[in-house]
């Protein structure tokens, strides 16, 4: 004889209870799982807070350090020294190496003035 | 019995032990069948139930919301790589309290049922006794088996769909 098959609330009703159905397990063996769960330590969901905590005293620390550290170098620091502008003329005691070195590579007239100072590098030729 | 969702939240919040406990004594055994149910050794069980709880001990206080599912979500992958390691089908026996307690039509029916899961794959049967089963909401076993709640609620239905089917084409099958 041919039955109707279940429908489906019927379906998902025996699904329940075929499985619930099954053998227990031993509760002394879960009990032996549930105390060593116990002695575990519990995490805080709030944990993220120390860190944060700890990057603020973190940083204020580190920035108290940097002030403590530049006011006690500020008698020791050396002034730089001044260098003379790259525009500047060469110096007088540069001069006259520098004229003889032009001397033998082309025979400059020697009437030519010597520019001794001034800013100008460059000096359009006639 | 106090909700699972509450349980955890007073553990995470208060370090609530008796809180833990209660969750724990109601979903262990549980969770124990459903391991045996998809099919591992029951000794094994007892190494995946303690593994599982391990885990969601460890990291459950991130997000409390929705425990069991989480709980769930950590067993069936444990059990996934376990599956892995032995390449073992689930091959489990009619258990024997259904067969003494019941008559001979409901235990043909549940001898039947369990025939007729055991041929569904392995993602579609963890779908079903979470569901049917175990109990979660569609969102809960959307979030155990990391599938959209719109997939969960279609594929339920045509689960239920295609083994009512194919208990009709069976029983078509055996009277002729």
């Amino acid at each position: 004889m041919k039955r109707e098959p279940p429908t489906e609330r019927e379906i998902a009703d025996l699904i329940a209870s075929v499985f619930e159905g099954l053998p227990a397990p031993d509760a002394r063996r879960l009990a032996v799982i549930e105390e060593r769960l116990l002695m575990l330590p519990r995490r805080r969901a709030g944990f993220a807070w120390w860190w944060l905590v700890g990057a603020l005293v973190a940083g204020a620390a580190s920035a108290l350090w940097w002030t403590v550290d530049y006011d006690s170098n500020d008698g020791l620091v050396e002034p730089v020294p001044t260098l003379a502008s790259p525009t500047a003329a060469p110096s007088a005691a540069d001069q006259p190496a520098r004229s003889s070195r032009s001397e033998n590579a082309e025979s400059a007239p020697a009437s030519k003035p010597v520019q001794k100072q001034g800013p100008v590098i460059y000096q359009r030729e006639r | 019995m106090r909700d699972p969702a509450d349980l955890i939240r007073l553990y995470c919040r208060d370090g609530d032990a008796g809180a833990f406990r209660e969750f724990y004594r109601s979903q262990s055994p549980r969770l124990w069948k459903f391991l045996v149910a998809r099919g591992c050794n029951p000794e094994d069980a007892y190494d995946l139930v303690s593994e599982a709880f391990l885990r969601f001990v460890k990291t459950v206080c991130r997000d409390p919301r929705a425990p069991r599912a989480f709980l769930y979500r950590i067993a069936t992958n444990l059990r996934i790589d376990a599956l892995r390691r032995t390449r073992a089908r689930p091959t489990e026996p009619l258990p024997a309290e259904i067969a003494d307690k019941s008559d001979e039509s409901v235990r043909e029916q549940a001898y039947h049922l369990r025939e007729l899961v055991g041929r569904l794959l392995e993602r579609e049967q963890n779908l079903l006794l979470l569901r049917y089963w175990i109990g979660l909401s569609h969102q809960e076993v959307a979030h155990a088996l990391d599938l959209p709640e719109g997939t969960v609620r279609r594929q339920c239905a045509e689960l239920i769909a295609k083994l009512r089917e194919c208990w009709g084409e069976d029983e078509t099958g055996t009277t002729d």
